[in-house]
């Protein structure tokens, strides 16, 4: 046979197959998209089981742990409610004795006086992967670690929820934001609690004692 | 415009269609043309013969991918210039004149039985070539239908050239035994 005909012959074949290398000729890049979409795809996917997991697993750990938006004594004194001290519990409420999350302790007003420039806007808590910025409202409490107990679950937050955030005074008396397992028993810290507007953060679970 | 629309225009005889389908496809079919015949005056005259050929057949014909269609008139037209072009050369001796004489002895070049082989060969092929993978496909058939080069191949098809002339020696070794197998002798 002439290899000749071979190319006669070509004449003959499906023309979508000729469509196709057509397209590619007049857009070499198109190639490159559709390997492009597949990633985009796939990182679709992983975002949605990632975030689906990440929801679930705020979401029962919300069931399982969380303060409730209700009082901002449960926020602070969540470990007391599991780790059982009435005697503690009703002495932090005593000094936090809030109404509707407005806390109407004195030192609350001497720390707002002290601090106000610091407990205003965003900051980040720094805990774990689940970092997120939340918003520190004005209410705000100091006191001394009386026990911790870490709990490695993360906590989902719904909009408008009371959260706490705490801060050592140990670091020169530059306050910043540490993670729980950083603190020690009798270190004075400061507890910050506010709304947030939505989000996942590390729960902290402590006892403390007002100073 | 359209390819629907220009493809009314020829079938509505307008003479428009062909300076439409100019303006829309003109380099399209150069590069065609060019990659069969690698000269700019021939190249030029296949894609003109091409409009006129274009102008024969629609109607009949009423292509659903016009560029496609043309691009096989262009390929057909350029490759028969190609074969004419070296008749003449070969005439310069006088083994090739003889060669050339009795070429007429033989069947002509566009006879039925011709076309009838080629497409036979040609449905072979296309079976083959839905065996092949998608890469390996399309650089065949750049390469072979399109003519373009080994390293434009490559390059839209998004592979090495190294890769692509790997790819396609593996392909004709494969298309040869297939032909073998389907009773073709090479």
């Amino acid at each position: 046979m002439n290899h000749e005909k071979i190319l006669d012959a070509l004449e003959f074949i499906d023309d979508d197959m000729i469509e196709r290398v057509d397209v590619l000729r007049k857009f070499p890049e198109s190639h490159r998209r559709i390997w492009l979409n597949y990633v985009a795809v796939a990182a679709c996917v992983m975002l949605a089981i990632f975030g689906g997991f990440k929801y679930f697993n705020g979401h029962f750990a919300t069931q399982e742990n969380s303060a409730t938006g209700d009082s901002v004594n449960n926020s602070v004194n969540d470990a007391v409610d599991i780790y059982g001290d009435a005697n503690y519990k009703d002495e932090s409420s005593d000094q936090l004795n809030t109404d509707n999350g407005n806390a109407n302790v004195d030192e609350n007003k001497e720390f707002r006086d002290e601090f106000a420039g610091s407990t205003s806007g965003s900051v980040c808590f720094a805990a774990s992967v689940y970092m997120e910025v939340i918003e520190i409202g004005d209410n705000s409490f100091k006191g001394k670690v009386l026990k911790k107990a870490v709990v490695g679950n993360t906590t989902h937050f719904e909009e408008n929820q009371i959260v706490t955030v705490i801060y050592s005074e140990s670091t020169n008396g530059n306050l910043d934001t540490i993670p729980i397992e950083d603190l020690s028993v009798g270190e004075k810290v400061y507890v910050f609690y506010g709304k947030i507007e939505s989000g996942t953060i590390y729960t902290p679970r402590i006892r403390y004692e007002k100073f | 415009m359209q390819d629907e629309k220009i493809v009314e225009l020829y079938w509505q005889r307008d003479e428009s269609a062909i300076s439409e389908t100019q303006a829309k496809y003109e380099n399209y079919l150069y590069k065609i043309a060019y990659n069969i015949l690698s000269d700019k005056e021939d190249s030029f005259e296949s894609v003109n013969d091409t409009y006129l050929a274009a102008w024969n057949s629609i109607p009949p014909h009423r292509p659903n991918v016009l560029s496609t269609y043309l691009g096989k008139l262009t390929r057909r037209i350029s490759i028969d210039i190609f074969r004419k072009r070296n008749r003449i050369k070969r005439q310069a001796s006088e083994y090739a004149l003889s060669l050339n004489e009795l070429e007429g002895c033989l069947s002509d070049d566009n006879s039925p039985e011709k076309d009838y082989e080629a497409k036979i060969l040609g449905e072979v092929i296309n079976a083959f070539l839905h065996t092949l993978s998608e890469d390996a496909r399309n650089a065949f058939i750049g390469r072979y239908y399109f003519l373009d080069s080994v390293k434009d191949v490559a390059n839209y098809c998004g592979i090495s050239e190294s890769k692509a002339k790997t790819l396609l020696f593996r392909t004709r070794n494969s298309l040869r035994e297939y032909l073998e197998k389907e009773g073709f002798t090479i």
